[in-house]
């Protein structure tokens, strides 16, 4: 397969550059390792500052994306190498995973799901909902094929029976496909520090001590609850804390650094509860409120006009006591020294942010920064160009940052992309090179 | 519908390619075990997820998750809200 550019990487910042560079007039392949495109924003509830639903932003560009003539999505593929050729051009391998259905097929009418009997945890909702060993991966999903599952097959043959048109392969196999290219765009963006990572905070073993990847979800209209309650016994919450900096600008953690998104989501998420949850307590512990963009502080004051209870303070520790309540140890920062305890029915884990992927794996002269973050030399002049000439990198692959910035880089890597190929493969009029 | 003669080969190949393990099959019965006994304390009157484990010796957290799976594949449905829970009953 040929195409002037290959985009690592289907979230926000993948989406817009591969449409961007579309709009150009160059092919593009956009390779996704997930099921499905959409990144993290997909999965968010809503977004700040301007409180828009996330998936009604989303959904329209990945529609775009996957109907476009001239961008050749791959979804569930894996890139195993990507190799520079003496001219200048890329070859990259790429490993296509088995969904074990036939693509061509399948139309996505979910029998299969309906007919599993198997239950597993759904990564989509981060745990805390349910799908089937062979699922859809979630309601707006592109493409709407299911994944089966191996691990947690039972080799039943219901789903097979189920299905109107033939389209379960229980022998379908990985395919190795390999792409020559111009240009390679890293949009391969983030994940969230592990959620155990500060065992005094009891993340990943206390009930009801949640990630903020998990909070947007029981704040999304299809979440995995249908509402907001939480995970120890479905409890309409009345009391409800966020934790900040629970996973950044902490050396210990290996993050010193600041998550930048963390006070906007945190923010956003509390007014957000206090929408559905109108007599609930909602208080944010912080270090300090980071709100630097276009209509941040605006919005950070909105919150506070709405009540949102913000204590700068420490949390030292956090324990469950009855009932699955939390008790929080907690350090003013202002004010009194003393330590004191504070007691809520949930607590929200505002975790960092540390890059997805580390591109330096393959056999390729792409450095990362100290943070691990893919390293642009030029920034913040050339924010795309990466340590490899012709390859270039955008939106959270590069370090913690907005949808907004995201968008923006994305748009700026798209032309940085198009410059290089106007050199290397320049467009005759009509719009073919 | 009974399954072709290809759809039983290949099933029987996948099988020995993956194997399915003894862990495996014991949580799907035991899955089984838990919806049974959710479905059937809310079959006649809709209850809470306090009440769902009371009924069935079930820790709260397993039997909220099982009945968020039970909603979700519309075996039961929230009916309405009593004091700080929400109340399941089966459909
Ligand atoms: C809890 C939370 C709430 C937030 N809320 C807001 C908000 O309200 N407003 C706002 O502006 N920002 C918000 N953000 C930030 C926002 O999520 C990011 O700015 C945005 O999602 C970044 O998009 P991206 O495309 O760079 O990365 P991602 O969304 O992470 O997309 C990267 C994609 O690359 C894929 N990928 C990774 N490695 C590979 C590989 N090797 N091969 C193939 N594919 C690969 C991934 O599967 C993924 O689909 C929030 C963040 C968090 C954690």
């Amino acid at each position: 397969m040929k195409a002037h550019t290959l985009v690592i990487g289907a979230g926000i910042a993948g989406l817009q550059a591969a449409l961007d560079l579309a709009e150009q007039g160059r092919q593009v392949v956009l390779v996704e390792k997930n099921p499905s495109i959409g990144g993290r924003m997909i999965s968010l509830s809503k977004v700040y500052p301007t409180l828009d639903c996330a998936s009604c932003i989303t959904t329209p560009r990945m529609a775009s994306v996957a109907h476009h003539p001239l961008i050749h999505t791959l979804t569930y593929t894996e890139v195993l190498g990507v190799a520079k050729n003496e001219d200048g051009t890329f070859r990259a391998h790429l490993r296509k995973k088995p969904r074990y259905i036939e693509e061509d097929k399948c139309i996505g009418c979910k029998r299969c799901e309906e007919v599993c009997p198997v239950y597993i945890r759904d990564d989509f909702e981060h745990q805390l909902g349910a799908k089937k060993a062979i699922s859809i991966p979630f309601t707006n999903a592109i493409p709407q094929f299911p994944v089966l599952e191996p691990q947690s097959c039972t080799w039943c043959g219901a789903c097979a029976n189920a299905c109107p048109v033939d389209c379960i392969d229980f022998t379908q196999e990985s395919r190795d496909l390999f792409v020559e290219v111009d240009a390679v765009l890293l949009a391969t963006g983030f994940q969230l520090t592990p959620i155990d990572a500060k065992a005094q905070y009891g993340g990943g073993k206390l009930r009801n001590v949640i990630s903020s990847l998990q909070g947007e979800r029981l704040l999304a209209p299809h979440g995995p609850y249908g509402r907001v309650l939480r995970p120890s016994d479905g409890k309409v919450p009345d009391s409800i804390a966020f934790v900040q900096c629970a996973g950044s600008r902490d050396a210990s953690l290996g993050v010193p650094y600041c998550s930048r998104v963390c006070c906007m989501y945190a923010i956003k998420q509390a007014m957000l509860l206090s929408g559905s949850l109108p007599t609930a307590d909602i208080t944010i512990y912080y270090m300090d409120i980071r709100a630097f963009g276009k209509g941040y502080e605006a919005f950070y004051q909105n919150a506070k006009a709405m009540g949102i209870n913000f204590v700068k303070a420490k949390v030292g520790r956090i324990r469950e006591i009855e009932d699955g309540n939390l008790a929080l140890r907690i350090e003013r920062q202002e004010g009194t020294a003393q330590p004191e305890e504070a007691q809520h029915d949930l607590v929200i884990l505002s975790l960092g942010l540390t890059p997805q992927w580390n591109p330096g794996q393959l056999a390729w002269e792409v450095k990362t920064a100290s943070d691990g973050f893919v390293a642009t030399p030029g920034a913040p002049l050339d924010p795309a160009a990466t340590t490899q000439d012709g390859v270039f990198a955008c939106g959270t692959a590069t370090g913690p940052k907005d949808i907004v910035d995201s968008i923006m880089e994305a748009g700026n890597a798209a032309t940085e992309v198009g410059k290089r190929l106007e050199i290397r493969a320049p467009m005759v009029p009509g719009g073919a090179s | 519908m009974s399954l072709s003669e290809s759809t039983k080969a290949k099933l029987k190949i996948a099988k020995e390619r993956h194997g399915v393990s003894p862990e495996l099959l014991a949580r799907v019965k035991e899955t089984n075990r838990i919806h049974r006994a959710i479905l059937e304390a809310v079959a006649t009157e809709a209850k809470s997820v306090p009440d769902i484990a009371a009924a069935t010796s079930l820790p709260s957290e397993v039997v909220f998750w099982n009945v968020n799976a039970l909603r979700k594949y519309n075996k039961l449905v929230d009916v309405k809200k009593s004091g700080d829970f929400w109340l399941y009953q089966k459909k």
